[in-house]
């Protein structure tokens, strides 16, 4: 849906009810996951773009 | 002989449930199936529907290539003239489920497919193979005019007949220009035109120039060490009790909260009023939507400067675009005057 729209950066995260969120982990695990996820946005925005552009948590980790 | 129909629903109109069954897997089920038995009334005896395709939005889309191959092998064994999928009204995510199942399953089958949902849903976009896509209103309370519509364009393509211009023959446009005489020169019917505007009457256009909403993407942010982080969010997260009314769906108002000082968003505190995705996993912990937890931890060990200390909400849901791009712009005006070098936008 963000493609379609044009929204410039899109990081793929959790699911559609919980972007960063994943319940199916420990409270501690989930924490965790998310920090990544937020990390990976981050990293995200530091990137340039000249049109929409997805990006995947994996390839930004920052540590 | 009456021509054969497969229907597409998502898990709602499927019979199975609401948000909470937007996992469903895709199943087939013989016949028509809720709107689809009125659907097949308004074919009145010229096409049945044999057959109903039904999938949640969330399985749709988490498994898009794998479920769409499916979908069209299902489709391919009950030999249909025509595939329907929808109306999917202003549900983003359902109307773009119908319009990749009909433009996939059209093109594969080699048969007329089309898709019913409101002009604004993100599903209305054009497609490549193109499918026809019939005008709805935004809400399931025009269900019947819906309805009407797309048995209606059915028939037509049905018939075999070159169709009409999009306006007449009750699609919306997709871009292919076909040339025909009106018997007049252009520089007679231009000058009426202008007569026309001038008079106040609604005299159309012959030529639409097509307005595209593309916003340049900004430079990347330099430095994120003295970057200040804002969270901008249309999920529909509100402190408990909602305190300023925004909308469960059509928002037109948005609103900013204070997060100064918070560790992370306090279980217990906060709410979703979103009616477009299942709360319950955001009512839980509201950090799963807005991660105030994760950014003051990464503020504190300073990989950021700073997390903005408010929270800009509204809720997307089957927004209208024109109220959408207004909160947008007031919201952006907000964030600039403070400083704000970046927005991470969380969405559902």
């Amino acid at each position: 849906m963000a493609t379609r729209v044009g929204a410039n950066r899109i990081l793929r995260a959790g699911r559609f009810h919980h972007p960063f969120g994943d319940p199916n982990r420990t409270p501690e695990g989930e924490f965790l996951w998310r920090r990544q996820v937020v990390e990976a946005a981050l990293r995200a925005l530091t990137v340039p773009v000249e049109q929409p552009t997805t990006f995947e948590v994996a390839e930004y980790v920052m540590r | 002989m009456a021509f054969r129909v497969v229907h597409y629903l998502n898990q709602f109109y499927g019979g199975i449930g609401g948000e909470a069954e937007a996992d469903a897997p895709f199943t087939v089920r013989e016949g028509p199936v809720g709107p689809g038995r009125r659907l097949e009334q308004a074919l009145g005896g010229d096409g049945r529907v044999v057959a109903t395709l039904v999938c949640g939005d969330n399985a749709f889309h988490e498994r898009r290539d794998e479920t769409l191959a499916k979908i069209t092998a299902a489709a391919r064994e009950w030999a249909p003239d025509v595939l329907v999928a929808g109306p999917a009204f202003a549900s983003g995510r359902y109307g773009l489920a119908c319009a990749a199942v009909a433009s996939r399953v059209g093109a594969e089958l080699r048969i007329p497919a089309l898709a019913g949902m409101h002009r604004d849903n993100p599903g209305a976009q054009p497609l490549d193979p193109p499918i026809y896509i019939v005008p709805t209103g935004e809400t399931s309370v025009e269900m019947d005019a819906a309805l009407e519509g797309m048995a209606r364009l059915a028939r037509r393509l049905r018939s075999g007949q070159r169709l009409g211009p999009a306006r007449t023959e009750g699609y919306l446009p997709r871009g292919i220009r076909r040339n025909t005489g009106t018997g007049r020169p252009a520089a007679a019917r231009a000058v009426d035109l202008l007569l026309g505007r001038l008079g106040g009457a609604a005299v159309e256009t012959e030529l639409p120039i097509e307005v595209r909403d593309r916003v340049a993407p900004p430079p990347p942010v330099a430095d994120l060490a003295h970057a200040t982080i804002a969270l901008v969010t249309e999920a529909g997260v509100v402190p408990k009790g909602n305190p300023d009314g925004i909308e469960a769906a059509r928002a037109t108002r948005w609103a900013r909260y204070s997060i100064e000082g918070m560790e992370r968003l306090r279980p217990g505190d906060y709410e979703s009023i979103h009616g477009g995705y299942d709360n319950a996993w955001v009512n839980q912990d509201a950090n799963r939507v807005l991660p105030v937890d994760a950014l003051r931890a990464m503020e504190h060990e300073r990989l950021i400067g700073r997390l903005h200390p408010e929270y800009f909400v509204t809720c997307g849901s089957i927004g209208n675009p024109t109220e959408m791009r207004r909160m947008g712009r007031e919201i952006a005006r907000e964030i600039a005057a403070a400083g704000v070098t970046a927005v991470i936008l969380p969405a559902t």
